[in-house]
């Protein structure tokens, strides 16, 4: 059969008689049930090795392969070897299927490599170089928490049913708001549907590790800190709070409503001047590590089999249904978009032809809107998606007289927060500053003015420990900031038939990304929302200018 | 036998003949759901079967008009086409490996357990608070102590015990050892609004991780002054951290928790949070130094 394979090929010589026995004798120790366990067995994942050629070839190709390896992982070899890319659809159907079949033997000796003990660690020429993803079913433009969250959840429910594709600029996450985040979850919100999210996801955290645990992997530790969020309110806040109080507790929220004097004798360390009450969580809230659960949540994304991609979306294809017309002021078309434009770290341009498109790009998205002419139209089209960068910074402060291990994240009434950072005195503070004072977004360089002008002196009134800490280090992210009313955008947009948007936290994000990922998945994959009814958030609400605004102390 | 035939035909036309073959181990077993039996008695819940789907009534396959003939096959052929969950078993795949079988039973254990000790508000409104706690903890080889009392309420030999049945309103539990009984993060919620705890152990009980500590440290926050955490393999350093917030912590045990990252550290700063507190179980220096002393 295998040899039958070989002389379809265009290169009848290339394949000496060593590789064809090589490939036999590997047959009689293949079986399925071993091709299943520890090595993944997405097929599209390994490369025959190298040792199959002889040593001649072996090294010409190396020298090749050590100039073009780190660069493009998806150019394999010279074009004579790119099976999968012949025009002829029969050479490369055939081309195709036998790359498959030695992939598949090359990953049972491998396997057996590593049981035998023969070697450790994959050797570079055998790490497996990916194929470029050509088609796929849902491409998430995005993988930071809330893209890893809607792979995830579309992988766990649709498993092999659903081939799914993130795009990832950065694989080391240094702009992701996800990482640079200080990671508090809360259920005190004044919007229903944030405190079910924010419930959701403390639940999701509190299950990660069998949710998201790989046999043969550490599981995940989330490093959940449950100390609780304290809001404090002063008199002008203080109906405010009393309402969204109420609202919490009816939620199912445990929280504590406490006046002056019980913040004086619960907390010594915290000065109640001009504070008339602040809400206490008693469960279920407090600060955990969001790189952890990013992590875990890419991992295991990627072992049900989504495929993550290092490269950055910069064009989009659309096409009109003409059947179907849109009449508001101007009458315009449903599109449908069909596929989407990669650039690669190298520069290098290739395509995904995708079905459904989710946007979770996070502070960029309202770039990627601009891809596809949201924003630059007439009618619906010229509402763009109002999300945009933001720089906020978080500073690391050492205090030692500071308030102690029971410390809950505090916010201040005017938004500054600080919370503890280890056992060693350190606290994070930071403070969102006002409308017309925005840092500039260019880069994430950290202005140290603004926290001996502004953040110091809140903390340092609220708690006059704070009076003599010090600044040990600080850094910026960006907010994904709606500038229309500060909280998700979440679902399809009304003139396309297959793009939807996971965008606009502005702040948080990390802790409704479980929560964001499950109703994107329901919306994928069954059409509605089944567990939490995100009609609200929708993109609608921006085209009928009906904010849904956090009603802050 | 009929009434078996009948329901059968029932959950055929509600579903669809592919999820009706669950329909043996889906009926509830009669009588089962009360904790105040002392039977031990378990169940399978049946599924919610009324999903509505979203595809439109005009896409299933009832194309035939009422006063039309139908055949018997009509009733039997799906209208909703597969569902998620059937697509998703078939893709599943059986995994025949023992540690696979045994992951499996050990799923259903533990989801049968978690159903068994979550929050049932039919207890609750039979007995108060108080009393369906203890109810709770002693059918399952706990032990309660009330206030006022002197000896602990327990099992005997033969698995009988003496608790009223009956809500009466002076009845405060006191004294909770819960180290026999394997308790989840839902059974604590089955121990709530306690408003006299002031004592409670949890020792080995294997699934006290840091999300059990938060929920103590929520429920008990005002009363709590014993706390016994020995050997809770599962709690990290976050979970101890947080017990800063039993205001009226006194005794803490922490045996067998040397494992913790920073353990003398923490146990440091909570005598300094809390200034009545007495910890043991955590050796804060190698006793072999002071032999050369």
């Amino acid at each position: 059969m295998f040899y039958v394979l070989r002389t379809c090929s265009r290169h009848p010589g290339k394949y000496r008689g060593a590789e064809w026995s090589q490939v036999w004798s590997t047959c009689s120790y293949g079986g399925r049930k071993w091709g299943r366990r520890g090595v993944t067995t997405s097929t599209r994942t390994f490369c025959p090795p190298q040792e199959s050629q002889s040593s001649r070839k072996i090294q010409q190709n190396k020298e090749q392969e050590r100039e073009n390896q780190y660069e493009n992982p998806y150019q394999s070899k010279k074009p004579e070897y790119q099976r999968d890319q012949y025009d002829n659809p029969w050479q490369r159907t055939v081309g195709i299927l036998s790359n498959d079949i030695k992939n598949y033997f090359a990953g049972i000796r491998l396997m057996f490599r590593h049981i035998s003990g023969l070697q450790g660690d994959p050797v570079p020429d055998q790490v497996p170089k990916l194929t470029w993803p050509s088609h796929c079913d849902v491409l998430v433009v995005g993988g930071g928490v809330m893209g890893s969250s809607i792979a995830y959840h579309l992988k766990e429910r649709a498993l092999q049913g659903l081939n799914v594709v993130v795009v990832e600029e950065d694989s080391c996450y240094k702009r992701a708001s996800t990482g640079l985040s200080v990671g508090g979850i809360r259920q005190q919100f004044s919007v229903p549907e944030n405190i079910q999210l924010s419930q959701y996801g403390v639940e999701f955290l509190r299950q990660s590790p069998k949710l998201l645990a790989i046999e043969g992997m550490d599981p995940p530790r989330v490093q959940f800190h449950p100390h609780g969020y304290l809001s404090l309110a002063s008199e002008a806040g203080l109906n405010q709070l009393e309402e969204n109080y109420k609202l919490q507790v009816e939620m199912g929220a445990k929280l504590k409503f406490m006046h002056a004097e019980e913040l004086k004798n619960t907390f010594p360390w915290l000065n109640t001047d001009g504070i008339e009450a602040g809400v206490l969580g008693l469960e279920n809230e407090g600060w955990f590590d969001p790189w952890d659960l990013l992590f875990s949540l890419r991992r295991k994304a990627i072992s049900l089999g989504a495929q993550y991609v290092n490269g950055k979306v910069t064009g989009l294809k659309c096409k009109d249904l003409d059947d179907v017309i849109l009449e508001v002021h101007y009458s315009s078309p449903i599109k449908n978009l069909n596929s989407a434009e990669v650039t690669l770290p190298n520069g290098e341009k290739r395509s995904i032809t995708f079905a459904v498109l989710v946007i979770a790009a996070g502070a960029w998205s309202g770039e990627v809107g601009h891809l596809v002419g949201i924003g630059d139209g007439k009618g619906i089209m010229a509402v763009p998606i109002p999300v945009e960068p933001r720089k906020r910074y978080v500073y690391c402060v050492h205090a030692p007289e500071g308030p102690g291990l029971d410390a809950p994240l505090v916010i201040d009434p005017n938004g500054t927060y600080f919370r503890r950072e280890g056992l060693g005195g350190l606290y994070l503070c930071g403070q969102s500053p006002e409308e017309n004072d925005e840092p500039p977004i260019d880069d994430l360089e950290v202005d140290e003015t603004f926290f001996m002008n502004n953040v110091w002196p809140t903390i340092a009134n609220r708690v006059p420990s704070f009076e003599n800490l010090k600044l040990k280090t600080s850094w910026a992210g960006y907010y994904d900031y709606n500038t229309f009313d500060q909280n998700g955008i979440i679902g399809l947009h009304p003139l396309f038939s297959n793009m939807f948007i996971a965008t606009g936290f502005t702040g948080h994000g990390i802790q409704q990304a479980a929560g964001v990922g499950r109703a994107i998945m329901e919306c994928i994959l069954e059409g509605k929302y089944c567990t939490i009814n995100l009609e609200r958030f929708g993109f609608e609400r921006i085209l009928m200018n009906e904010p849904l605004f956090e009603k802050n102390i | 036998m009929m009434l078996h035939l009948l329901k059968q035909v029932q959950i055929i036309q509600k579903t669809g003949w592919l999820v009706s073959r669950n329909f043996g181990t889906s009926l509830m077993v009669k009588g089962s759901t009360d904790d105040n039996n002392n039977k031990k008695t378990w169940y399978y819940r049946m599924e919610d079967n009324s999903k509505k789907y979203w595809r439109l009534q005009s896409d299933c396959r009832e194309g035939v008009p009422e006063s039309e003939w139908q055949g018997m096959l009509h009733h039997l052929s799906p209208k909703h086409g597969i569902s998620l969950s059937v697509v998703h078993a078939l893709q599943k795949g059986i995994d025949l490996r023992p540690s696979a079988i045994a992951g499996w039973y050990g799923n259903i254990k533990r989801k049968i357990s978690v159903m068994d000790q979550s929050f049932k508000a039919k207890r609750v409104a039979a007995l108060g608070y108080d009393l369906a706690a203890a109810h709770f903890l002693v059918h399952r080889e706990g032990k309660v102590r009330f206030k006022d009392a002197q000896e602990w309420t327990q099992q005997d030999e033969n698995g009988e015990y003496e608790l009223t049945g009956h809500y009466s309103p002076n009845v405060f539990v006191e004294a909770i050892d819960a180290s026999g009984i394997d308790l989840l993060y839902e059974g604590l919620e089955s121990m709530c609004y306690l408003n006299h705890l002031k004592w409670l152990s949890v020792a080995s009980c294997p699934n006290i991780d840091d999300w059990c500590i938060d929920r103590i440290c929520c429920q008990y926050s005002n009363t709590l002054e014993y706390l016994d955490i020995s050997n809770c393999v599962k709690v990290t350093e976050y979970g101890i951290a947080a017990l800063g917030r039993l205001r009226k912590l006194k005794h803490l045990y922490l045996n067998g928790l040397d494992d913790v990252t920073n353990i003398k550290l923490l146990c440091l700063l909570l005598e300094d949070i809390l200034p009545d507190l007495h910890i043991e179980g955590i050796q804060y220096m190698d006793p072999k130094l002071l032999h050369h002393v």
